[in-house]
């Protein structure tokens, strides 16, 4: 069959000479071996080759799209098997040579490929350990327990011509009764089995991944049961009628799985057309968080992110918060701008790359409207706030060194300066043989105070208690020190590391402002945990005022707690300031 | 007395074992974490462990090697040093029983007496806690001051009964009679709304407790 891959069109469009070719022969061969039957069963052989024959087609439509090629050669597979299963209904004079041997051996194999197509679809491999290990059970019991029948049977026990090739090796009648239905009843479990794993997968899949499988799995589903029951009406000997309506109906129930696969095509030619749509609706957004909100619709993608850059080689997303590893960890799209560069970033759920074409076309519309003028504004507005903070940040940080720098020189630096001046004092007393201890003395003192200011010093810069006890030992330390009594209740428990240092943080300088400022007599501290939220709220009871501007360091804290994504919030009057901070977390 | 010592800087500990051996105490052992001093204690224990409260670059893993020593040497005095002043420290040290264990800041090692005094009480079986983790929490300002009741002498006998001093040794301290400290104490207790403990060593936990509020 590999010259007609080759004759298969590169890109969508419908295979259109491939298809009939292969369609031909199918449905050539299954018309030819179904001659005998034709007038006794013609109804049954019109569905028999209806089946033959879609399987047959849809399979090399499937062929045409490279993701689901596989699936494609399990259909074409699946629709000759199928045609062998029906050898049983030849005249004895036809039951001659290998046909009814290879009619016996693979006649069930229709079954399991085409559940195999249909388990999978529209990955081209199976996801779950279990679902091979089915496969493999499958295989063997189908192809295994077949030969060791044939081995214990005349093919005439089968209800074949006796002359027919066959495997008789110890022929037992007995036994080809017992493992006939022993077979029989296995096939059952199989076909149950595979509708519980159809279902355990429609509950696994979800958005675009379940729109795109859901009609195979349920085509898999009705087969796998139809199936089944028309075994277990052959196994209970049921009466001829009911059997014979099982049987068409299974016939009929087979023709579901095509079905299900051009539903699906269909599907995602469909989303493709609906990237056409997104153009339209984008050109009615005005921030960038709306066109954020319609890829998402679009790509069924609802964490998906649009990413822009803070700088050539920085992005953020397109609320100006920092990325985190795991969405940089995320399949990245770049979103094209007219001038060959690119413009903004797409994160998107890797499962999504199988629709690659789809997640492409959406981002060269995105690139369109994004440079668009309204966006352009949104865009670069968001970006002087970026960057704004980014250097405010860093700003901090400089300043916070130069206050370490300060206070080292100006404090345990000067006192161990002054150590060194006693210990040569007493050096020198010593040598003339003068008493040293008072010099010593002083020195012992000064060292005292010199490790304080060193203590004080390290415990502002990050306090060890914190990483090893928490928010609430790390903020009574700090509560201890201070001059107005600070209740402090922490009920949140443990948090990120990142968290708690912000917090730690944020609170001690919010209560220093409290002291510096606020006049206040004092304070509270609350830290609560709910909704994926820590919420830390410092009261005071002084006169209030507070504000982002001047010196009061409030706009730094905030540009501190939106690195998080959190935010900070003042509500402050006459009675007192509440400063509110909120980071989400878990 | 016999020491065993346990700090991961080398310089701090060398300094400590020959400022000890200056006072005339024995040290046994030298340790950089707590496996070294357990396995170096095993056969020999010594009166008491003085031990850093932070034996790698983080965490306060002296904590849980003072619990593992109190429970393999329940005889053996555990005496926590740290460089840091931290009242939650010494409290999770006191939640697991008082009674021969402290906890010290490391600069003490510049006041011969205080150290001594400490190491004394905790081979003792006693308890002493760094006093400037008691003076901070005694001067901790607080919405009401049950302690502007205590009269002068009855603060000082509160700080000392913080630090993990026994009746007796509140007495010695303050060159008072053990029966005037009794009254004291008394006297504070009821002041302070707070139940008489008759064990010494979980008075300690208790004042503590009652000072942060």
């Amino acid at each position: 069959m590999s010259p007609m891959t080759s004759a298969l069109p590169a890109q969508g469009k419908a295979p259109v000479r491939a298809v009939t070719v292969v369609s031909l022969i199918a449905a050539t061969t299954a018309v030819l071996s179904w001659i005998p039957t034709w007038e006794a069963e013609f109804a049954l052989g019109t569905i028999y080759v209806f089946v033959v024959t879609s399987f047959a087609a849809s399979g090399v439509f499937l062929l045409a799209d490279r993701s689901t090629g596989r699936t494609g050669w399990a259909m074409i597979v699946a629709a000759f098997c199928y045609e062998a299963s029906w050898w049983w209904t030849w005249p004895p004079e036809w039951e001659i040579g290998p046909a009814p041997l290879i009619s016996f051996l693979f006649g069930y194999w229709w079954f399991a490929i085409g559940g195999l197509a249909l388990l999978r679809y529209p990955e081209p491999v199976l996801s779950r350990r279990y679902e091979r290990a089915y496969f493999v059970y499958f295989a063997i019991w189908i192809v295994g327990v077949k030969l060791f029948i044939a081995a214990v049977s005349k093919p005439e026990w089968a209800g074949w011509n006796e002359h027919a090739w066959w495997l008789t090796i110890a022929p037992n009648r007995a036994l080809f009764d017992a493992t006939a239905a022993v077979f029989k009843i296995g096939v059952i479990v199989l076909a149950l089995l595979l509708i519980l794993l159809l279902l355990l997968k429609i509950r696994r899949s979800r958005g675009l991944e379940r729109a795109d499988s859901l009609p195979a799995s349920a085509a898999g589903i009705a087969i796998g049961f139809l199936g089944s029951f028309y075994i277990a009406a052959q196994l209970f000997h049921l009466s001829k009628p009911v059997t014979d309506a099982l049987r068409t109906i299974t016939a009929l129930t087979a023709l579901i799985a095509p079905i299900a696969f051009v539903i699906s095509l269909t599907q995602r030619r469909l989303a493709r057309s609906s990237v056409a749509d997104l153009v339209v609706r984008l050109a009615d957004c005005t921030s960038l968080k709306d066109v954020q909100s319609a890829l998402r619709e679009v790509l069924g993608d609802p964490t998906m992110l649009l990413a822009v850059p803070a700088s050539p080689a920085h992005y953020v997303t397109c609320e100006g918060y920092p990325l985190t590893g795991e969405e940089l960890a995320r399949w990245r799209v770049p979103v094209p701008a007219g001038n060959g560069g690119t413009v903004a970033l797409l994160l998107v759920d890797p499962a999504l790359r199988r629709r690659a074409d789809l997640v492409r076309s959406a981002a060269v519309a995105a690139g369109l409207v994004l440079e668009n003028g309204l966006l352009r504004d949104d865009l670069a507005a968001q970006l002087a706030q970026v960057q704004a903070s980014r250097r405010r940040i860093a700003e901090a940080g400089l300043a916070e060194r130069r206050r370490i720098e300060r206070n080292l020189h100006d404090g345990a630096q000067q006192l161990l300066l002054r150590v060194m001046s006693s210990l040569s004092l007493a050096k020198h007393r010593a040598q003339r043989g003068r008493d040293p201890s008072d010099a010593i003395e002083t020195a012992g003192n000064d060292l005292d105070e010199a490790l304080a200011e060193l203590r004080k010093l390290a415990r502002g810069i990050h306090p060890a208690v914190l990483g090893e006890m928490g928010l609430q030992p790390a903020l009574e330390g700090v509560a201890d020190r201070l001059t107005i009594p600070v209740t402090v209740d922490v009920t949140a428990g443990r948090l990120p590391d990142a968290v708690e240092e912000t917090l730690y943080f944020v609170i001690c300088e919010a209560l220093t402002n409290v002291i510096r400022h606020a006049d206040a007599d004092s304070a509270e501290v609350r830290v609560t945990q709910g909704d994926g939220t820590v919420v830390a709220l410092v009261t005071d009871d002084g006169h209030g005022g507070a504000g982002f501007e001047g010196g009061s360091g409030l706009a730094g804290l905030r540009d501190r707690v939106e690195t998080l994504r959190g935010d900070l919030a003042i509500a402050t009057g006459g009675d007192g300031t509440t400063i509110t901070v909120r980071i989400p977390c878990g | 007395m016999r020491v065993a010592l346990t700090d991961d800087t080398v310089l701090f500990r060398e300094g400590l074992a020959a400022l000890l051996r200056e006072l005339g105490i024995e040290v046994t052992h030298q340790a950089g974490n707590e496996r070294e001093l357990l396995e170096g204690i095993a056969d020999d224990p010594p009166d008491v462990v003085i031990m850093d409260i932070r034996l790698s670059a983080h965490g306060a893993e002296g904590l849980h090697a003072a619990e593992s020593i109190r429970r393999r040497h329940p005889r053996v005095g555990v005496l926590l040093l740290s460089a840091y002043a931290e009242t939650a420290y010494a409290l999770r040290l006191l939640e697991n029983g008082a009674a021969g264990v402290g906890y010290l800041v490391k600069d003490r090692v510049g006041r011969v007496e205080v150290l001594e005094d400490a190491l004394r009480r905790v081979a003792d079986g006693q308890t002493a806690i760094d006093p400037e983790i008691v003076q901070r929490l005694m001067d901790r300002p607080s919405r009401q001051r049950p302690l502007d009741l205590l009269s002068g002498q009855e603060r000082n006998v509160l700080q000392h009964m913080a630090e993990g001093r026994s009746n007796n040794g509140v007495a010695e301290a303050m060159f008072l009679s053990q029966k005037t400290v009794e009254k004291h104490i008394l006297s504070i207790f009821k002041k302070l709304g707070l139940e008489q403990q008759g064990q010494d060593n979980r008075r300690v936990l208790a004042v503590l407790h009652w000072l942060q509020g």
